[in-house]
């Protein structure tokens, strides 16, 4: 199921949440054509990627792509499960 | 007799054709010293020292540095770095006859868990090539000191790698951060790809990348984040490449 999007409004973030600093802060990086999350299987902390998506806002205009990785054990392993946001405005 | 005359643009691109057909390469190296070095470009473009055995084989071939192919090779994979660094020291500087090599990948044995690494001296890989561009290295145990010295000493250099199950973190607690301390003579561009899979922190190698006079400003980061402490650090590194990142990936 895709993500649920507010509208695009200037300088409103594109995800739906408030701010935070307890994760990536991508607002910066604004020239981002591709992201990518990996998530150990193991890992119990999983909001850092929710955190990290509420700081892009409609700035990123060359965002293209967000994938969400969930890794088999070794955090650099093969993937086993990976959900792809392809974005077009 | 003499044969044919051909332009030595047609011989390079003939010898550029058959790049990856390497036994044809062999043949045409026989034809005549003149299409020597243009055959040996494709035939030593890519050289893997994956054990002693492959390096001391490499020795014996070319015992004369003076006329050793190593010029040509543009990228170089080391899996026994020990065994270089004691063949370098041997032989005065062996390693730099590989002046040329624009990618170097150093990858010691993981599963030794650094018995032998803790002493490895990788001095002979700083700056063995002016050219290098990409530098991946992945040893069970290295040192800050080490690695900053490796990535900052080249001065073409864009990408690099740097992957380590421990870290020697004696250095970290003695590290001084003053500019004056920290800061080499020169800045390479670092403008391709930065990989760091430290488990141990990103803390220490990161501060002292963005210490540098030039900063940042890679395209592309993979950044393994170990732990919360580390946040700090990769929110730096993400904000110091703002102006050109266009490719991150985090695991956590």
């Amino acid at each position: 199921m895709p993500t649920s999007f507010l509208p695009l409004t200037r300088n409103r973030p594109l995800f739906v949440g408030d701010h935070s600093p307890a994760s990536i802060d991508l607002s910066m990086a604004t020239k981002l054509k591709d992201a990518v999350f990996q998530l150990a299987s193991r890992s119990p902390n999983v909001g850092w990627v929710t955190l990290a998506l509420r700081t892009i806002t409609p700035k990123h205009r060359n965002l293209r792509r967000i994938s969400i990785r969930v890794e088999d054990i070794d955090p650099v392993g093969d993937d086993i499960t990976s959900v792809n946001v392809d974005i077009a405005y | 007799m003499s044969g044919p005359y051909l332009p030595p643009e047609t011989l390079d691109y003939i010898a550029d054709f058959l790049h990856d057909k390497p036994e044809i390469l062999e043949q045409c190296c026989l034809v005549s010293k003149s299409w020597i070095p243009r055959t040996r470009k494709h035939l030593f473009a890519d050289i893997s020292f994956y054990s002693p055995v492959t390096l001391e084989s490499w020795k014996k071939t070319f015992p004369d540095r003076s006329t050793s192919p190593a010029y040509y090779t543009r990228t170089l994979f080391v899996g026994c770095p020990e065994v270089v660094t004691v063949a370098d020291a041997g032989e005065d500087g062996w390693i730099r006859t590989f002046s040329g090599v624009l990618r170097l990948a150093v990858r010691g044995d993981l599963a030794n868990v650094g018995i032998t690494e803790i002493s490895l001296d990788l001095a002979p890989f700083r700056g063995f090539s002016p050219v290098l561009k990409s530098f991946r290295i992945s040893l069970a145990t290295i040192q800050n000191s080490q690695i900053f010295d490796l990535i900052s000493s080249p001065p073409a250099l864009e990408d690099m790698s740097v992957s380590a199950n421990v870290i020697d973190t004696d250095d970290v607690l003695s590290l001084d951060v003053s500019p004056s301390a920290i800061q080499p003579p020169a800045s390479p561009p670092l403008i391709g790809t930065l990989g760091l899979t430290l488990p141990i922190g990103t803390g220490p190698v990161a501060r002292r990348l963005l210490a540098l006079p030039s900063g940042v400003h890679f395209r592309r980061l993979v950044l393994l984040w170990p732990k919360e402490a580390d946040l700090q650090w990769l929110n730096a590194l993400v904000a110091g490449c703002s102006g050109t990142l266009e490719y991150l990936t985090i695991t956590c």
